[in-house]
């Protein structure tokens, strides 16, 4: 085994994944809904309380000094100059700290706020009105990337003599080209055919959400904001997939400075979304809005309508008695998979199966 | 836009000892009489229904089939449920007897609940005048 090369390969991605990783998981446990903390259902007061900022701030404290461990292995084992082999030891062992660090930190924190669960409200309630068939930005909206591939591959016929000899496939995180492909009929279209594959699978996944989830809460200010969250999160969503369908389609024959504005937009949608998700908290409770009018004595918490009991350390939900494919995350902005549902594992399949496709089709279609 | 009093909200407790499926009955039934639905409007799927509820899909399919009995729903395959025009009912006076003894029943839980009787008694007259107003057709 080439230790070199794999220690060379191993240590940005580590470094990157222990920096960006315990980040994103000091802020999710800030951004889940106020009555569920740490994938617990409680009362809402409990986060501003004594016991419940001790509860956090030592989950993040736990989550800063693994990650600092192990950010300092990695370090370690790429620049001390130690052997290849031990070098990808340590920077392994610093992934594994971190990471099992973080883990140690979550199941503290569940264990400490267990004490304080309460029984979520058995109330549940519907809006009587069908869904709106017509998706988010609309049937031509929503059209668009596939109607922009369309145009590329009718573009890319049309002036099939204008595509050079070689031209960029893939571009580093400045948007400069590091991957190239030979002119061919199968790799010029191929690149159309993979913006096409990665269009449609974000389209049904994310339009799979907005039909297929539970809406928390049907009337009220929480309603107006779980509709202006899932809305919100749906058109970035799409800008994505705009963005995409630009830099799949046109990608032979634009020259590469103009490529580059493709794929820093894509970029900016995507922190878009990760500061949209930020601002919103989970189900759009963080947006600023009407408070909901208070109602005299005490009601149980609504939760995220899911039992308590139905969720594997937190993390996965599984409920045969729920006709719901897609709940909200209880650690994260979002939805996960009711793993109970009897098509659940076909479209986790589905999932993993795109998952792999898309680069095997993308090396096999353009190098 | 309809406003927040406008919109047709179902609500069910999980928790209470009545049957899902009949709250679900009770509530839309109370909605369709107060004439929130003109003949035509079609409803929440059963998936839909069934996905916001939380309840598996057989319990919201039951509601339906007994509502759409009642003559209140037309239940069509892959078309979901429309709401038609009931043709006013006659009730016989066995059916008005056992109807004045369920709310005389009813009154009696809420003041030995504690309500007061004045309170019943507003409610009461409060619900017979929203009843007036409602469309004369679904009556």
């Amino acid at each position: 085994m080439n230790w070199k090369i794999l220690q060379t390969v191993l240590t940005p991605l580590l470094l990157l994944w222990m920096l960006i990783f315990p980040g994103i998981a000091l802020l999710t446990a800030r951004l889940t809904r106020p009555d569920i903390f740490f994938s617990i259902t409680v009362e809402p007061s409990l986060r501003k309380s004594a016991a419940g900022r001790a509860i956090l701030c030592q989950f993040s404290q736990m989550v800063i000094f693994f990650s600092l461990i192990g950010l300092g292995l990695i370090l370690s084992g790429a620049f001390a100059g130690l052997t290849p082999a031990l070098g990808v030891g340590l920077i392994l062992g610093g992934a594994t700290v971190g990471f099992g660090g973080m883990i140690l930190a979550y199941a503290t924190a569940r264990r400490r706020v267990r004490p304080y669960h309460v029984e979520p409200s058995q109330e549940r309630e519907v809006v009587v009105k069908p869904r709106p068939t017509r998706p988010v930005g609309g049937w031509l909206g929503q059209a668009g990337p596939f109607l922009i591939l369309g145009l590329a591959a009718l573009c890319l016929w049309w002036r099939w003599d204008v595509i050079p000899r070689r031209f960029p496939v893939h571009w580093d995180l400045y948007g400069r080209p590091d991957g190239w492909a030979i002119k061919s009929g199968r790799s010029v279209f191929g690149s159309v055919l993979v913006g096409t594959l990665i269009c449609l699978f974000f389209s049904l996944l994310f339009n799979g959400f907005v039909r297929g989830a539970r809406h928390i809460h049907s009337s009220g200010p929480d309603a107006e904001k779980e509709s202006r969250f899932l809305r919100t999160m749906m058109l970035m969503v799409l800008g994505l997939e705009y963005c995409m369908a630009a830099m799949f389609g046109f990608s032979p024959i634009l020259p590469p400075r103009l490529m580059a504005i493709f794929v820093v937009a894509g970029l900016l949608v995507g922190v878009a979304i990760a500061v949209v998700a930020f601002r919103s908290g989970q189900g759009g409770w963080r947006l600023r809005g009407q408070t909901p009018a208070s109602t005299p004595g005490h009601q149980a918490p609504a939760g995220d309508r899911t039992p308590d009991e139905c969720w594997k350390w937190g993390l996965i939900y599984y409920n045969p008695a729920d006709p719901a494919l897609w709940v909200e995350k209880r650690f994260g902005i979002g939805w996960t998979m009711n793993f109970g549902h009897p098509r659940a594992w076909f479209i986790l399949g589905g999932i993993l199966l795109f998952a792999a496709a898309v680069p095997v089709l993308s090396i096999l279609l353009m190098k | 836009m309809p406003t927040q009093a406008e919109i047709p909200i179902l609500r069910i407790d999980l928790a209470s000892p009545t049957p899902v499926y009949r709250q679900i009955v009770d509530s839309l039934r109370a909605l369709l009489v107060s004439g929130v639905f003109a003949p035509g409007e079609r409803l929440p799927t059963v998936r839909e229904m069934a996905i916001d509820l939380g309840v598996n899909h057989n319990t919201v399919a039951e509601a339906y089939r007994l509502l759409a009995e009642e003559g209140w729903l037309e239940l069509k395959r892959h078309h979901g449920a429309t709401v038609i025009l009931r043709p006013a009912q006659r009730a016989g006076p066995a059916r008005q007897e056992d109807f004045v003894q369920r709310l005389r029943e009813l009154a009696a839980r809420a003041i030995a609940d504690g309500v007061d009787k004045e309170e019943v008694a507003k409610l009461l007259r409060s619900l017979a005048e929203n009843l007036k107003h409602s469309r004369k057709e679904t009556l």
